[in-house]
């Protein structure tokens, strides 16, 4: 058995802020599972990228972890049924997202039993399963192929799928598999408690990332306000065998959790503007990414449920809960003890990056790690915005070395290529600088605006791009077919030059045999002519005559 | 003598540079004018013709000979003042004929009212309808431009202008104050 060191980081973060923990409420407990409501609604899309696609009707019967949409495209995600139940709709239903617009979701009646059946199933996935896949035995695209299906995201936050983040770093040489469990922003805690309850699912999770990317060195982050999950992964680390795992300790400064800032923290090398930390070498991969992928390819468990830290005043019993996706927050809440009367603020993800929900009728979904239903003492609502001063501590606090004033007034302006000059789209969001505006400016949701506004520009671009294309290939095909028209008229008018010819020649062949009949056309041709040239005299004449007969009334 | 060699030496050296001047004259010669492709890429290619010019290319060629540079409503205020700019021009506004629009639309085929007579088809500029003779014809939302070329050709009126539809996916999040507060002083 080799020692695992344990380790403190050797850099700091540029920027970033000191923020009050607030996790201690929610890590008294144990996490518990929330039971399965009667009805599940299912969005299509918990992913970035394309919407995934049904594979079921509405009345079709779906058991546990059966597939109800595929991913389409390479940036999507599989989803599956966490319960054994019935289609009961698919269609249009409020979210959670920022831009509270419709999504589509699957609306699933659980049936009775089959809750009571997922509740054990899931509170026994600590102990041993009979089902243990031996996965050492498996090559690299099997065991990709595995994460893809289960349908596995990012869930530290942004929810990329993880087949495709993986794929994109294994072209590149990967020498360090990152674990990232520094978990910064206040009030969250569920990456925490996983740590604590099952560091050795997540080691594991951590070796099978390790043998897709051939990653010789291993390391997991944690924040040091997290003493129980470092001790927890340090045993495990230590537990096995041949391979040193390193456990390092970080500051606990926000925010620390991002992904380059976190490399900023542990290799003091910042990732280049436009490039993912693969360039540098590594791959920072969530630890509640690891304990899903340890799920699917050990237990063959698709990514069915998550763990959601609620807290806030306004619930009784704050704590860690393990949530099966489409569960609804209300029911969530409830079960945590929810005082509705006495929340004035609900948020879904943290208090820092996440946002507002207006109402708790909204599904968990994979991107779910809080609910934070807050009272009036707890968050004050946010005095209205005052100029700049130029004090200039948004700058001090950017944790990506922007200039947040500068982008501030060029947000203001819509002066969208200097703001993207100054690499506004560098901005992780982490509202670090709003946090310490002392004018109370909402910075971030500036930049939010002028990102969209510049992903909203390069997207017209494209497609006038696209529409060049298509009306120049349109205008070449239509040519192509005029040309070809013309060229099968040539074609016609000359062939039947050719064949008038061929017939001419061959009457001059032929006139001697049937010179008779060609006499006899040439005596109608005349006799025509003939006929013709009297009618004209005819014609003459009346004329005449009428012009004489006109004359002659006149005289009268 | 030393003003022979002056004269000789500047003479060759002129005759050196003219004919490395006529060599790259013909060896780097520009077919076309550039101009035009750059003006062709600030017009937003959607080939809807209100410029009374077949297409985007064609009006990119007039406006370098000579004519107005607000003729482009999909282009916008912003499509003028970057033709403005580029052309060393004064920003003017829209031709008042002309109207901007207030958001971006597509069309759409009320599939149960089409007869199938393929006449959108053969308007449309980027080849957005899909369809053939006597069957339904349907827009691709994804390519379709907005120009609504396709609406006067159709015999039974039924391609309705709708506004491009936001989702989730090309939602973009508001500006947070629209306004600059402006205190009246009494």
């Amino acid at each position: 058995m080799t020692s695992n060191p344990m380790t403190q980081a050797e850099y700091s973060l540029s920027g970033g802020v000191k923020l009050e923990d607030n996790k201690l409420q929610s890590t008294g407990t144990p996490i518990v599972t929330c039971p399965t409501p009667s009805q599940l609604f299912i969005p299509l899309n918990m992913h970035t990228g394309a919407d995934a696609k049904t594979v079921i009707e509405v009345g079709s019967r779906v058991t546990q972890y059966q597939l109800i949409a595929e991913a389409i495209g390479n940036i999507s995600a599989n989803v599956h049924s966490p319960v054994d139940g019935t289609v009961a709709d698919i269609k249009m239903m409020p979210v959670v997202n920022r831009s509270e617009l419709d999504e589509w979701v699957i609306i699933l009646d659980v049936c009775a039993d089959a809750s009571v059946d997922s509740d054990a199933d899931s509170a026994s996935s600590n102990t041993h399963k009979p089902s243990k896949r031996d996965w050492s035995k498996q090559s690299k695209d099997e065991l990709l192929d595995i994460i893809q299906q289960a349908g596995i995201v990012g869930l530290g936050g942004a929810c990329f799928p993880t087949h495709q983040k993986l794929l994109s770093s294994a072209t590149i040489d990967c020498h360090t598999l990152l674990l990232n469990g520094a978990e910064c922003e206040p009030y969250i805690s569920c990456d925490s408690m996983t740590m604590v309850e099952q560091a050795f699912e997540i080691i594991e999770g951590c070796l099978i990332l390790a043998s897709i990317l051939n990653a010789s060195n291993l390391q997991i982050a944690i924040e040091d306000n997290k003493p129980e999950a470092i001790s927890a992964m340090t045993k495990a680390a230590d537990a096995i065998e041949n391979l040193t795992i390193e456990v390092i300790t970080i500051p606990t400064i926000y925010p620390s959790g991002g992904e380059k800032q976190l490399l900023e923290i542990i290799t003091g090398k910042q990732v280049a503007i436009g490039k993912y930390p693969a360039s540098l070498g590594y791959l920072v991969q969530n630890i509640g990414t690891a304990l899903a992928i340890y799920e699917a390819v050990v237990l063959d468990k698709p990514l069915i449920e998550r763990i959601v830290t609620v807290t806030g005043e306004a619930v009784k019993r704050p704590g860690n809960y393990r949530v099966s996706f489409g569960t609804s927050i209300r029911h969530l809440l409830d079960f945590a003890g929810w005082d509705e009367a006495k929340t004035t603020s609900l948020i879904h993800g943290g208090p820092m990056m996440g946002f507002s929900l207006p109402s708790a009728d909204r599904p968990i979904v994979k991107s779910s790690n809080c609910i934070i239903a807050g009272t009036a003492e707890e968050f004050q609502q946010p005095d209205s915005e005052h100029p700049c001063i130029r004090c200039g501590l948004c700058a001090e606090v950017c944790p990506a070395s922007l200039l947040p004033q500068q982008l501030f007034w060029f947000s203001q302006a819509g002066e969208l290529n200097k703001a993207e000059d100054h690499n506004i789209m560098d901005c992780i969001e982490c509202g670090a600088c709003s946090y310490v505006c002392p004018s109370q400016i909402p910075l971030v949701d500036y930049y939010r605006f002028t990102k969209g506004e510049i992903r909203t520009r390069a997207d017209i671009t494209d497609k006038a791009e696209r529409s060049k294309l298509r009306f120049d290939f349109r205008n070449e095909r239509l040519e192509t077919i005029k040309l070809e028209k013309t060229r099968a008229r040539e074609e016609r008018k000359r062939l039947a030059a050719e064949k008038r010819q061929q017939e001419s020649g061959s009457s001059d062949s032929t006139s001697n045999s049937s010179s008779n009949s060609t006499y006899n056309s040439k005596k109608d041709e005349v006799a025509e002519a003939l006929a013709r040239v009297q009618a004209k005299k005819d014609a003459k004449i009346e004329a005449m005559t009428k012009i004489q007969k006109d004359q002659g009334n006149a005289d009268v | 003598m030393s003003t022979l060699v002056a004269i000789l030496a500047l003479a060759a050296l002129a005759l050196l540079f003219g004919a490395l001047l006529g060599y790259s004259a013909i060896r780097f010669k520009v077919d076309g004018d550039p101009l035009i492709d750059k003006i062709d890429e600030i017009l937003p290619q959607t080939q809807c013709g209100q410029c009374g010019y077949p297409g985007c290319k064609p009006y990119a060629e007039a406006i370098l000979n000579g004519e107005l540079i607000n003729k482009c409503p999909p282009g916008g205020e912003q499509g003028i003042i970057a033709l403005a700019e580029l052309l060393g021009r004064d920003v003017i506004s829209l031709d008042e004929e002309l109207e901007e629009k207030k958001q971006p639309t597509v069309v759409f085929i009320r599939e149960a009212d089409c007869i199938g007579c393929t006449k959108c088809i053969q308007a449309c500029p980027v080849d957005a309808i899909l369809g053939s003779a006597k069957m339904m014809h349907t827009i691709l939302i994804d390519e379709c431009t907005g120009c609504d070329l396709c609406i006067p050709p159709c015999p039974v009126d039924c391609i309705d202008i709708v506004p491009l539809p936001i989702t989730s996916q090309n939602w973009k999040p508001p500006q947070p104050n629209d306004l600059i507060p402006v205190k009246l002083l009494p």
